[in-house]
C-alpha cells in the first residue's frame, strides 16, 4: 500500500497517495502493527509536506518518529525538522535536524541531511553556514544520482549569489539548477524517486524571473514567472484541493468514528471485563462449593471408617479383655496346680496321724482292758491319759485337713472383695504358705534342697486382708524364690576350691515398723540383672522358659498388694540375690 | 539299744512313744527324737562314741533333707544304721536312698508292724 502511494506521489497524485495511506495507516492501527504504523506516518507526513500542510505533516512526523523502526525515525526527523522549518521555527527544525543520528545515514541521506541543515542556516541568515552545507551536497548528490538534491543546492547557491548582488553568478547557478530538473533522464530519475520535478521547477523557476528582473530582461523575466505559474496550476488545480480537503474531512470524520469505537470497545472491553468477573466469581463458587462438597464427602467416608474402625477395636478390646481373664484364671489354676502338690503332702501328714493315732489308740484300749483286768489302777491312768491326748492329736489333725481343703477352695474362689477381709495374723499366713510351696515345689523336684529360714517378729498385729490373696503373693514370692535358688545351684557348676558351697536360703520376715507390716521373701539366689528388674510387674513378663510360666504371678501380686492399699518392692544384687518386701 | 527317730512332724514322737511302747518300757529299746536333720547330726556328734545304732529319718523335711543327713552320717558314722521314711514313695527317691547305703525305705502312713518286725531282726542280730 506504501509502494502504491509511493507511485501516486512520484506521479505528483498527493491526496491519491495521502488517501491510499490513510487507509494503509488505518488498518496498521487496527491491527496494532507499530511498525507499519510507524512507516505510514512518515511517508504521510512527506505527503502532507508536499502538499505544504506541515500542521498535520508535523503530526504524522512525530508519531512516525514515535513508532517506526530506525529509518522510519530517521526520515520522520527529517520530515519534523522540514515542518519546523516550514513553519519558521527554525531551532526546533535545527534540533530536531541535528538528532538524527549520522551514523545510521546512507550518503544520499548525507546529502538529504545537509541541504535540511542548509536551508535551515539559510532561513537563519547564517549565510556562510549555508553557503558550505549547500556546496558540499552536490557532490553528494551527484554520486547518488538525486537530480533534485542538485538543482536544490544549485538554487540555494544562486540565493545567496542574489543576496551577495552578484546577479549574474546567482543566474548562472539558478538557471543551472532549472537545467539539471529539465535534462530528460534527470526527470525520469526524479519521478523514480517519487518526486515530482515540476514541483521543484516551480520552485526555482520564480527565482530565475526575479534575478532576469534585476538585470533588467524583463522578457526572460516574464517567461519564468509564466512557467512557474503553469507548472503550479498543474500541481494544485482546485479540483486536487477539493480532492484532498474532502480527505482531510474524512479522515476527521474517521478520527471520531476511531474515538466512538474505541469508546464502543472500551464499554465492550469493561462489560467483558465486568462478564469475566462475574464468570470467575461464578466457577471461583463453584470450585469452592465443589471443594467443600468433597471435603464432606471425605469426611463422611473418614467419619465412617472411623467408626468401623472404632467398632474393631471395641470388639478387639472385649477380646482381650476376655483372653485377659481367662489367662488371669489360668495362672489361678497354675498356682492352684502348684499348690495342688504342697497341698497333697500336707493333707497327707495329718490324715497319716489321723490314721495312726486312731489305729495306736484302739491298741491302747486293748491294753486298757488288760491293765483293768490286772487291777493296775495307775497303768490304767496313764493309758487314759494317752487315750486322751491322742483324741486330741486326731482332732487337731484332722481340722489341719480340712483347713487345707478349705484354703484351697477359697484360693481359687472367684470374686473375692473386701467384705472377705479378716483381721489375720501374718506371721501364721506366712508360715502356712511358707510350707505349701515348699512342698509344692519338693513335690516337683526331689532332689532340691534348700534352707528355710523365718524370722517372724512377735510384735505384729493382727491385719485386714483377704488371706487368700496375700496367701497367693507369698506363694507366689516364695516360689520364685525357690526357683531363683534352684537356677544358681544347678548353673553354678563345682564350688570353688576352699569356697564354701553353695547353700540356698530362703528366708520369710516379718516386721513391724511403725503403722506398717513388711513381710520380707529373701532369696540368695542369682539376682535379678538390672536392666529388667522394672519389668518384672509387668504382666506376661517372665524368664522362665516356655510352659513354664505364665508372666502373670507378679502382675498379679502386684495388682493384690496394690488392692490392699499396700506396695511391693524388689531389692536385688547379683551377688546377694533377691529381696521382695510387701508393705501393708 | 538307742535309735534316733528324725521328721519334722513333731507328734511324730508321741505317735512312735505309743506304738513302742512295750518295747521301750521293757528297756529292749530307747528312742531319741530330733526334729530336723541338722538336730540330728548336732546329736550324733555330741556323744562320743555315739550311742545311737538306728536311725529313722523322713527325707522331706526344710533345710537339709534326710537324704543329705544319709549320705553325711555314712561319712561320719558309717557304723549307724539307717532307714528312709517318705511320703513320696516313688522310685527315684528309693534308689537314691538305697545307693547311699539306707538299710530300708519305709513309706507313709508308717505301717508299724514292719517296721517292729525291722527293729526286731536288729535287735536279733
Amino acid at each position: 500500500m506504501n509502494l502504491i502511494g509511493d507511485l501516486m506521489h512520484s506521479l505528483g497524485n498527493y491526496p491519491k497517495a495521502l488517501e491510499i495511506r490513510l487507509s494503509g495507516l488505518e488498518i496498521a492501527e487496527n491491527a496494532q502493527d507499530s511498525m507499519a504504523l510507524g512507516n505510514f506516518n512518515e511517508r504521510i507526513a512527506a505527503d502532507y509536506l508536499a502538499m505544504k500542510d506541515f500542521s498535520n505533516a508535523l503530526t504524522h512526523a512525530k508519531f512516525g518518529d514515535l513508532y517506526g523502526l530506525q529509518r522510519a525515525k530517521s526520515l520522520s526527523k527529517y520530515h519534523i525538522a522540514y515542518a519546523f522549518y516550514h513553519l519558521n521555527q527554525l531551532d526546533s527544525a535545527l534540533y530536531y535536524a541535528r538528532l538524527r543520528e549520522t551514523n545510521y545515514l546512507t550518503q544520499a541521506d548525507i546529502a538529504d541531511q545537509n541541504l535540511l541543515l542548509a536551508d535551515i542556516f539559510e532561513k537563519k541568515r547564517d549565510n556562510k553556514l549555508a553557503l558550505t552545507f549547500y556546496r558540499t551536497v552536490i557532490p553528494d548528490a551527484r554520486i547518488t544520482y538525486r537530480p533534485v538534491l542538485e538543482a536544490r543546492a544549485l538554487a540555494g547557491i544562486a540565493r545567496y549569489f542574489q543576496r551577495a548582488g552578484q546577479i549574474d553568478s546567482a543566474l548562472l547557478y539558478a538557471r543551472h539548477a532549472i537545467a539539471t530538473l529539465q535534462r530528460k533522464d534527470n526527470q525520469r530519475e526524479i519521478l523514480v524517486r517519487g518526486e515530482n520535478p515540476d514541483y521543484h521547477l516551480s520552485e526555482i523557476s520564480p527565482l530565475v524571473a526575479d534575478l532576469y528582473k534585476s538585470k533588467g530582461q524583463l522578457d526572460s523575466a516574464y517567461f519564468f514567472l509564466q512557467y512557474a505559474t503553469s507548472l503550479k496550476d498543474s500541481l494544485f488545480n482546485t479540483d486536487k484541493i477539493r480532492q484532498f480537503q474532502t480527505l482531510t474531512f474524512n479522515e476527521t470524520a474517521r478520527k471520531e468514528e476511531l474515538e466512538q469505537e474505541k469508546q464502543a470497545a472500551q464499554q465492550r472491553y469493561q462489560t467483558r471485563l465486568t462478564m469475566n468477573a462475574l464468570g470467575f466469581i461464578i466457577i471461583t463458587f463453584f470450585i469452592i462449593a465443589f471443594i467443600l462438597y468433597r471435603n464432606n464427602r471425605q469426611k463422611q467416608t473418614a467419619n465412617a471408617l472411623l467408626h468401623t474402625q472404632k467398632e474393631e477395636i471395641e470388639k478387639t478390646l472385649a477380646e482381650l479383655k476376655s483372653t485377659q481373664t481367662q489367662l488371669i484364671q489360668a495362672e489361678k489354676l497354675a498356682s492352684l496346680g502348684e499348690l495342688t502338690a504342697g497341698i497333697a503332702h500336707e493333707i497327707q501328714n495329718p490324715l497319716n496321724f489321723v490314721n495312726n493315732f486312731s489305729e495306736v489308740s484302739a491298741e491302747m484300749l486293748n491294753e486298757l482292758k488288760e491293765e483293768l483286768a490286772k487291777g493296775e489302777t495307775e497303768e490304767v491312768h496313764a493309758i487314759a491319759d494317752d487315750l486322751k491326748t491322742n483324741l486330741q492329736k486326731i482332732t487337731h489333725h484332722g481340722q489341719r485337713a480340712s483347713s487345707i481343703v478349705k484354703s484351697m477352695l477359697e484360693h481359687s474362689r472367684q470374686g473375692r472383695d473386701a467384705m472377705h477381709r479378716v483381721s489375720t495374723d501374718i506371721n501364721a499366713l506366712a508360715d502356712e504358705y511358707m510350707r505349701l510351696a515348699y512342698h509344692g515345689w519338693r513335690a516337683k523336684d526331689n532332689g532340691f534342697n534348700c534352707n528355710i529360714e523365718t524370722h517372724f517378729d512377735p510384735e505384729l498385729p493382727l491385719v485386714s486382708v483377704i488371706p487368700q490373696d496375700i496367701g497367693r503373693v507369698l506363694l507366689n514370692l516364695i516360689g520364685n524364690a525357690f526357683y531363683a535358688v534352684h537356677q544358681r545351684a544347678t548353673t553354678l557348676g563345682a564350688p570353688l576350691v576352699g569356697a564354701p558351697p553353695y547353700q540356698p536360703t530362703v528366708t520369710v520376715s516379718t516386721q513391724k515398723i511403725d503403722n506398717q507390716t513388711l513381710i520380707r521373701v529373701t532369696d540368695n539366689g542369682p539376682g535379678i540383672p538390672e536392666p529388667i528388674r522394672e519389668k518384672i510387674f509387668q504382666p506376661f513378663f517372665t524368664t522362665k522358659p516356655t510352659g513354664q510360666g505364665t508372666g502373670l504371678g507378679l502382675s498379679l501380686s502386684y495388682d493384690i498388694v496394690k488392692a490392699h492399699g499396700g506396695a511391693i518392692t524388689v531389692e536385688s544384687n547379683e551377688d546377694t540375690g533377691t529381696t521382695f518386701t510387701i508393705t501393708l | 539299744m538307742k535309735f534316733l527317730v528324725v521328721d519334722d512332724e513333731k507328734d511324730v514322737e508321741i505317735l512312735f512313744r505309743q506304738k513302742l511302747r512295750k518295747e521301750i518300757s521293757s528297756g529292749e529299746i530307747e528312742i531319741e527324737f530330733a526334729f530336723s536333720a541338722n538336730e540330728a547330726l548336732e546329736l550324733l556328734r555330741s556323744r562320743k562314741p555315739p550311742d545311737v545304732m538306728y536311725i529313722f529319718s523322713d527325707i522331706n523335711m526344710p533345710g537339709m533333707t534326710g537324704l543329705d543327713l544319709l549320705d553325711k552320717v555314712k561319712v561320719e558314722f558309717p557304723e549307724i544304721k539307717v532307714s528312709m521314711i517318705s511320703a513320696y514313695g516313688d522310685g527315684e527317691n528309693y534308689d537314691r536312698a538305697m545307693s547311699s547305703g539306707a538299710k530300708g525305705f519305709f513309706t507313709k502312713p508308717i505301717d508299724f508292724d514292719t517296721l517292729k518286725e525291722e527293729i526286731q531282726g536288729f535287735l536279733n542280730k
